[in-house]
């Protein structure tokens, strides 16, 4: 009778941790996913630029002694001037190309980015120290961890942000009518080389915003690139190609998922969670769990 | 002098020419229809005009600058506005901001101007523009090409699909909009339809000009007509 509360209490705590860690994952995902619904562009080179981010920010803070939240804002522009400069300057060439031209363009600039990383950063792990990394409070028996409760606030208000910045803001509107119909956007005026290189920055500093994140409360190293790749896929499919919330919805969930399989099933099985919830999403609801992808519908159709 | 001036223009897919050396001329408050069998190359004429599709050769100068070459979105900022073959509204958007986007390289939001022109669609601004009927949507496209206040606009096969009813509806704004300051210039396929509004026409026949001229007189040579015109 005694193991009773325990295994509740184990419950509740996978469950908590599975949001929290739901909630970088939807970090992660959310510019992944706005980039691929908008410009059709699937870019493989996300997870790299998640992680160099997290070590633009391990940088500027544990190296060079910045404060940890200017050295994360740093990053994040860094990373999304890249971000506009990739686009603009290369993957543009290739926007009109079939889906597998810009596809091996970025996984070609994802494999350099994090050699890149490699040569300058070395393979190890980093985790970012600061005063607050091991601040945590519990409700009841329920750990919970300040820095990734802060990780969740930031994946909610981002992805609210996009939503609300692309419905009622000029760019965002162009962003929109871009996803729809690159011709018809140009004929009302819509610079579209510009917001494509505008579109990919915002995907590159929401990667960012993950990134600084991923710094201050986890490890990574260049491998972890792969990983963040792939779960932004997944959650871009199960949340819906090209919809926010549907990014975050994806994230808890496969956080979720993933913690409640770390306690219950065999650790192999694990890193299987992500492939198993990509192909029954594919199978079942192939629109994503939030409704049907936004940029899909255009009136000649 | 003209306001559009198109000289020796060709262009082509891949390889094969569409378009052999079109001459077109359009003056202010003009309305000008270009007709021709499917396939004469009507709305590649107008793409290459308004910068999507690509010119092989000659020129396209609105107010005496050539912008053969330029991007679409830099000849539409010039005053040029081209009102595509099946309206290519952004379907998932309102009416509202369908309307939006047409002044959005301007800078215009005030959409009461298009609305007077335009009253059907006070009521609809904030359906999405793919629930729309053929004629509204027609309408729609219209409109969100007068909100950036063009010079000149480019309207496609404007009665396409639409019942006559509507179709005479939309003539009778056309020649409101010309009126109003804004040079038309009609592709349709439906000849007496687009020659029934413009003052001149150009029948185009496999990318060549074989005949222009006042369209009242092309319309009153049959033998012309049943050459070219389906």
């Amino acid at each position: 009778m005694a193991g009773a509360p325990s295994a509740v209490t184990d419950l509740l705590q996978a469950l908590v941790d599975g949001l929290l860690e739901g909630g970088l994952l939807a970090l992660v995902a959310v510019g992944f996913t706005l980039v691929w619904g908008v410009l059709n562009e699937i870019n493989l080179a996300h997870g790299a630029l998640v992680v160099l981010a997290a070590y633009l920010t391990w940088e500027l803070s544990a190296s060079a002694g910045l404060n940890p939240l200017l050295a994360g804002l740093t990053a994040i522009a860094v990373v999304a001037a890249l971000g506009y400069a990739l686009q603009r300057g290369l993957l543009n060439l290739v926007a009109r190309a079939p889906v597998l031209l810009p596809l091996l363009v970025t996984f070609g600039a994802g494999l350099l980015l994090r050699d890149a990383m490699v040569a300058a950063f070395s393979s190890d792990d980093r985790t970012l120290v600061t005063a607050y990394s091991l601040s945590a409070f519990r409700v009841g028996g329920v750990y919970l961890p300040v820095l990734r409760l802060w990780s969740l606030v930031l994946a909610v208000t981002l992805t609210t942000g996009v939503a609300l910045g692309l419905r009622h803001t000029r760019h965002g509107m162009a962003i929109r009518a871009v996803g729809m119909d690159r011709d018809a956007a140009r004929l009302v005026g819509i610079p579209v080389r510009h917001v494509y290189a505008l579109t990919f920055a915002a995907g590159a500093a929401l990667a960012g915003a993950a990134g600084a994140m991923v710094a201050a409360v986890g490890t990574f190293s260049p491998v972890s690139t792969d990983v963040y790749t792939l779960e932004s896929f997944v959650i871009a499919v199960v949340g819906g190609i090209g919809n926010t919330s549907g990014a975050l919805a994806g994230g808890l969930a496969l956080g979720v998922l993933e913690a409640l399989a770390g306690q219950y099933l065999p650790g192999e099985l694990v890193s299987a969670i992500a492939f198993a919830v990509l192909l029954l999403a594919l199978v079942l609801r192939p629109q994503g769990i939030v409704g049907r992808a936004r940029y899909s519908a255009r009136v000649d159709r | 002098m003209s306001l559009l001036e198109v000289r020796a223009l060709t262009t082509g897919y891949r390889g094969g020419a569409v378009l052999g050396g079109v001459d077109l001329d359009v003056g202010p408050y003009e309305i000008v229809a270009v007709v021709g069998p499917s396939g004469s190359g009507k709305s590649t004429l107008l793409g290459a005009i308004s910068g999507l599709v690509p010119v092989a050769s000659g020129s396209v100068r609105l107010h005496g600058r050539d912008v053969a070459g330029l991007a679409a979105e830099d000849i539409m900022a010039l005053g040029l506005v081209h009102v595509p073959e099946r309206r290519r509204l952004f379907a998932g958007l309102t009416v509202r901001e369908n309307l939006l986007l047409g002044g959005w390289r301007a800078g215009r939001r005030d959409i009461g101007r298009v609305l007077e022109m335009f009253p059907t669609l006070v009521g609809r601004l904030e359906t999405p523009s793919g629930a729309l009927s053929g004629g509204e949507q027609q309408l729609c496209a219209i409109a969100r090409g007068l909100m950036a206040d063009p010079a000149i606009m480019l309207i496609d096969e404007f009665s396409l699909g639409l019942a006559p009813v509507m179709a005479h509806d939309i003539l009778v704004r056309l020649a409101d909009i010309a009126a109003g300051g804004t040079s038309l210039v009609l592709v349709d396929q439906d000849a007496a339809t687009a020659l029934s509004v413009a003052e001149r026409a150009y029948i185009l026949e496999s990318g060549f000009i074989v005949a222009s001229g006042p369209s009242g007189k092309l319309l009153a040579d049959h033998a012309l007509l049943d050459r070219y015109l389906d």
